[in-house]
């Protein structure tokens, strides 16, 4: 793929990609690995598949299979638990507000309560917008799971969110 | 940074906050090296090394488990063509001695004949062909209790 081509691509969708692989391994330096190892895949392609509708989607569905590429590689070397990779930090933007500066915290360590199908699922419906026949494709799975899924995280978050909840409701 | 949610009537006022929160973006420094790293052709040994990873994912989850059956089976491997090896080494060494059976078998003799002259015995007679005989001159059993069955029954 050309230079020209890969530098749009990355100003386009860098970003939604980077948080999703930082939702996905909660470690930005694993979310940089996974990027990363997301636009060698891509520099190593003659171009995008012609008949594709949604490069975002695409992409997306590139940066899951790093992901999970690259915990197969980690599992493979080291048998640590997912929790040790995590690093300390919000996973959100910084803010000067402080109420939504304790609103992104809850937010970021209720996520971290979340399994990570769930949280691929809320991440993708809340933040990409995407809908439940489109997270289905992506993730391959039916449209009820992933449909079921967004709901139990939704209500787990909600749980955990619940003091803030009811001060904004 | 992302693409806005599209409006959704039934998510609630914590679904519509949560989706307003924007995320980190990439390190600034990050674009011009993933660029760098994807342009530039892989040298041989990031193409050695992630061969080697991809022969790992392979026998992932298992590699110990993996690494003892090839173990064993190049053992076996091993003990096999070194069994043939001792095999065929005998083999040739059979063909190159001649084979007499003759003075075997008068060196037998003769140990026969010393054996029995230490202790003062006859050589041992060799053994009478064994004679087919018909059914009917087999000797009686030795127990006298054998009555037809027919003097039984009566």
């Amino acid at each position: 793929m050309p230079e020209g081509e890969l530098e749009r691509l990355y100003d386009a969708h860098a970003a939604a990609l980077f948080a999703y692989a930082l939702q996905l391994t909660r470690s930005e330096s694993e979310a940089r690995d996974v990027l990363q190892e997301v636009f060698m895949r891509l520099a190593r392609r003659e171009a995008l598949p012609a008949d594709l509708r949604d490069a975002r989607a695409f992409l997306l569905r590139m940066t899951h299979h790093a992901v999970v590429d690259g915990v197969r590689r980690r599992e493979s070397r080291r048998r640590t638990e997912d929790s040790v990779s995590e690093e300390p930090g919000s996973m959100f933007a910084p803010t000067s507000d402080p109420d939504e500066a304790a609103f992104r915290e809850s937010l970021a360590g209720a996520l971290r309560e979340l399994p990570p199908d769930q949280r691929a699922v809320v991440h993708l419906k809340l933040w990409e917008g995407l809908t439940f026949d489109q997270i289905a494709q992506l993730l391959e799975l039916s449209p009820n799971t992933a449909a079921s899924r967004y709901r139990y995280g939704i209500d787990k978050l909600r749980t955990l969110l619940r003091p803030l909840y009811q001060e904004i409701r | 940074m992302n693409r806005p949610a599209p409006f959704d009537p039934d998510a609630d006022r914590l679904e519509q906050r949560m989706a307003a929160q924007p995320w980190r973006t990439p390190p600034a420094d990050l674009k011009a090296r993933i660029l760098a790293n994807a342009i530039a052709p892989a040298p041989p040994e990031t193409r050695t090394a992630s061969r080697c990873w991809r022969w790992s994912d392979l026998v992932w989850p298992g590699p110990w488990a993996w690494g003892a059956v090839a173990a064993a089976w190049i053992a076996v491997m091993a003990f096999g063509f070194g069994a043939e090896q001792t095999a065929r080494q005998a083999g040739t060494l059979a063909n190159r001695t001649p084979r007499s059976p003759a003075p075997v078998w008068v060196n037998w003799q003769q140990q026969q004949a010393f054996l029995a002259a230490l202790l003062e015995e006859e050589p041992p007679a060799s053994r009478p062909p064994a004679v087919l005989r018909p059914r009917s001159a087999l000797p009686p059993p030795r127990f006298g209790l054998y009555r037809p069955f027919s003097t039984v029954t009566a």
